[in-house]
C-alpha cells in the first residue's frame, strides 16, 4: 500500500469513523462494524467528495485515480470489517 | 529523449451544447505551448479531458506517434497542474513533498527558492501565492513529460512570477509545457507557440498582434 494511498485512506476513514460514532446511539458495537465496511464507506466518499474534491487531482498526478483510491478503500473497509466482526463474534460466543 | 503530444481531436458537449471541437494542438519537449481564449471558451475543460478527469465524446491524441482514444491511458505521460490548490491542506510542507516526490526530486524542490523558509509550515497556513508556487514546483518535479498548466500566473507575486517563469525555461529541457492563463504578458515571456481556443476550435497564432484580431486581446493591451 503506498503512502499516497495511505494519506487518502486515512483522510476518508476519519470521516467513515465519525459517521459510526454517529450511530453508535442507534446501533450496537456489531452493526457499527458493519456499517464501517459497507455503508459508512460510501458516506466517507461522499463527505470526501464535499470537502476535499479538488485532492482527488493530487492523487491522480501521484498516478492513482478516483477509482483505484475508491476500490482499494472499499476492498480494505469490507476486509476490516469481517475481521473485525469474527473476533467479535468469537469474544461474544466463545 | 524527447516526446511529442499531439492532440489530434477532442469533441466534449455540455448537454445539448457543444463546447469543445478542439483538433490540432501540438507540444514537444523543449516546448512551451500556450492556448489563449476568453473565459468559457473550454480551456480548462480541455486540460481536464487530456487529464482524464473528463470523458468526452470524443478523443484521438498521439504522444510519440502512438494512438490514445481514452485519456485514462495517459495518466502516467500528462500532469496537471489546476487553477485551484489541489494540495492537502492539513499536511506540513516537508512531509507533503517526501509523499510525493522520491529522494532527488524532493532535495530539488527543497532547495528551489522560496521553499526552504516554508519548509515546516502546513500547507493552510501559507498564502495563496505560496501555495500555488509549491504546487507548481511539486507538478513540474513529478515524472511526467508533459504538464498542463492552468493558470500558473494568477495569484501570484511577482518575484514568484519570475521564478516560475525561470523554472519553465529549465524544465522545458527535459518536458513540454501546454500553459492557459489570462496574465498574456508572463505567458507571451515564455511562449514558444501561440494558440488561440475561439469558438470551441483551436486557431494557430503567428504574431500576438493576431490576438487583437480576433479580439482576445485590445490595441492598446499590447502597448
Amino acid at each position: 500500500m503506498s503512502r499516497l494511498f495511505f494519506k487518502y485512506y486515512l483522510d476518508t476513514a476519519f470521516y467513515n469513523v465519525l459517521f459510526c460514532i454517529l450511530f453508535a446511539r442507534v446501533f450496537n458495537i456489531f452493526e457499527c462494524v458493519v456499517l464501517f465496511g459497507t455503508f459508512g464507506t460510501f458516506v466517507s466518499f461522499l463527505i470526501y467528495r464535499q470537502f476535499q474534491n479538488i485532492e482527488y487531482y493530487f492523487y491522480r498526478n501521484g498516478g492513482l485515480s478516483k477509482f483505484n483510491l475508491q476500490a482499494k478503500t472499499v476492498i480494505i473497509n469490507l476486509s476490516l470489517a469481517f475481521i473485525a466482526g469474527c473476533l467479535l463474534w468469537i469474544i461474544r460466543y466463545r | 529523449m524527447d516526446h511529442t503530444l499531439q492532440v489530434r481531436s477532442v469533441t466534449h458537449n455540455f448537454g445539448e451544447r457543444n463546447i469543445l471541437s478542439v483538433a490540432e494542438i501540438e507540444c514537444r519537449t523543449g516546448e512551451i505551448a500556450v492556448i489563449f481564449g476568453r473565459n468559457g471558451t473550454g480551456k480548462s475543460t480541455l486540460f481536464k479531458i487530456l487529464f482524464g478527469m473528463l470523458n468526452p465524446n470524443q478523443l484521438e491524441v498521439y504522444i510519440d506517434g502512438e494512438v490514445y482514444y481514452k485519456a485514462t491511458a495517459l495518466n502516467k505521460l500528462i500532469a496537471y497542474h489546476p487553477q485551484e490548490i489541489m494540495l492537502p491542506k492539513n499536511m506540513q510542507v516537508g512531509d507533503l513533498m517526501a509523499l510525493y516526490l522520491d529522494k532527488e526530486r524532493e532535495d530539488k524542490v527543497y532547495h528551489s527558492e522560496g521553499i526552504r523558509p516554508i519548509h515546516h509550515k502546513r500547507v493552510k497556513n501559507l498564502s495563496l501565492g505560496q501555495q500555488r508556487y509549491l504546487q507548481f514546483l511539486l507538478v513540474i518535479n513529478l515524472d511526467h513529460h508533459f504538464v498542463l498548466l492552468d493558470e500558473p500566473f494568477s495569484m501570484v507575486e511577482p518575484l514568484y512570477k519570475d521564478l516560475i517563469k525561470q523554472k519553465l525555461n529549465e524544465y522545458k529541457t527535459h518536458k513540454g509545457f501546454l500553459i492557459t492563463d489570462h496574465y498574456y504578458r508572463d505567458v507571451l515571456d515564455v511562449a514558444d507557440k501561440i494558440n488561440l481556443l475561439a469558438d470551441g476550435k483551436i486557431i494557430p497564432i503567428a504574431d500576438p498582434q493576431e490576438l487583437v484580431n480576433y479580439k482576445y486581446l485590445t490595441e492598446q493591451s499590447l502597448t
